[in-house]
């Protein structure tokens, strides 16, 4: 279906369904103002109309695809980490102290994340309070935070729980898949996102 | 006169996920109402993009740092309010059931919410600020 686009022309008016078509076409049109830098290519080729659509649909929205991604998975890690707190609330089942670990990987998130790639590589416009190096030192303490919560997080789930061949492994797991979650959306929004669409 | 349709449908679709989620809370198998607070989270989620297209004036620019991280926030108050009736269910102050007609009001709700912003956040003839 999408495919037939590029023979008829974007949005033809001599499609014998307008009915149908005019959703999509609704839909479509709201969304020519993100990728007005496809519709020069799609006049020059016609025929591959749709498929270049789909490529700059993912350029053009890759920093927000990239955000959402990372938020679901941030979020997703606190709320498995709520639910063990909720389930197992004493000390024995699940000890507090255990929450450490994620408060250092959000931490380590924050600090990834407030250091721009531009920074580090020393091409952005402004230098900053220490500049390259500062930059660098930073995220190479917010990196060190990350991995070692993560293999804390793994540390508590085997030394804690499947070691001492606990009845209840549920909060372990919980821990670990919490660091797990909270680590790869801090990967994905440094990332996933690029700097050329900020300029 | 389009923008009138979509804001009868919007409006529909509105009052179809509430129903839904009166409808967790309500019935008098669960008539449990702590699922209401995710109310809260409704009314919440536009909040980040509404700052951060206050705060970057830059228009001409295809993304942004603040814009992104308004999508970040948004998308954690989207998962919030998922993940709160079912830590409810979890823990057994609400029944599955009741669970599930809360996540699917609340699957209609941010649809709508969504739909508003595509219909009406990026059309030149409807401002926020006519109102």
């Amino acid at each position: 279906m999408r495919t037939d686009w590029g023979g008829v022309g974007w949005a033809g008016p001599a499609h014998p369904h307008p009915g149908v078509w005019l959703p999509v076409a609704v839909l479509f049109s709201c969304r020519t103002g993100v990728n007005r830098g496809c519709q020069t290519r799609r006049d020059i080729g016609l025929g591959q109309g749709s498929r270049c659509s789909e490529c700059m649909d993912w350029g053009e929205k890759r920093n927000t695809v990239a955000s959402i991604a990372a938020g679901v998975l941030f979020f997703t890690g606190w709320w498995i980490i709520i639910d063990a707190a909720v389930m197992y609330p004493n000390m024995e089942q699940f000890n507090h102290s255990y929450h450490a670990c994620g408060v250092i990987a959000t931490i380590a998130f924050l600090m990834i994340n407030a250091v721009s790639n531009g920074q580090v590589r020393g091409d952005s416009y402004s230098e900053g309070c220490l500049g390259q190096t500062g930059a660098r030192i930073w995220l190479f303490i917010g990196f060190m935070l990350a991995f070692g919560s993560l293999i804390a997080s793994m540390w508590i789930l085997f030394g804690g729980y499947v070691a001492k061949e606990k009845a209840i492994v549920y909060p372990g797991i919980a821990v670990f898949f919490q660091n797990a979650f909270i680590f790869f959306g801090g990967l994905v929004f440094k990332f996933g996102r690029t700097e050329d669409l900020w300029q | 006169m389009a923008g009138v349709k979509a804001l009868v449908a919007l409006s529909f679709s509105g009052a179809i996920g509430l129903t839904f989620l009166m409808l967790g809370c309500a019935l008098e198998d669960y008539g449990v109402y702590w699922p209401l607070f995710v109310l809260i989270f409704y009314v919440i989620s536009p909040i980040p993009y509404f700052i951060a297209k206050r705060v970057t004036y830059d228009s001409d620019a295809t993304s942004s740092a603040c814009r992104e991280l308004a999508y970040f926030f948004t998308t954690g108050i989207v998962v919030s309010a998922f993940g709160f009736p079912v830590i409810l269910a979890r823990v057994a102050v609400i029944k599955w059931g009741a669970c599930g007609l809360v996540l699917a009001g609340n699957a209609v709700i941010f649809l709508t919410i969504q739909g508003f912003f595509l219909v009406f956040g990026r059309g030149d003839d409807f401002s926020w600020e006519q109102w």
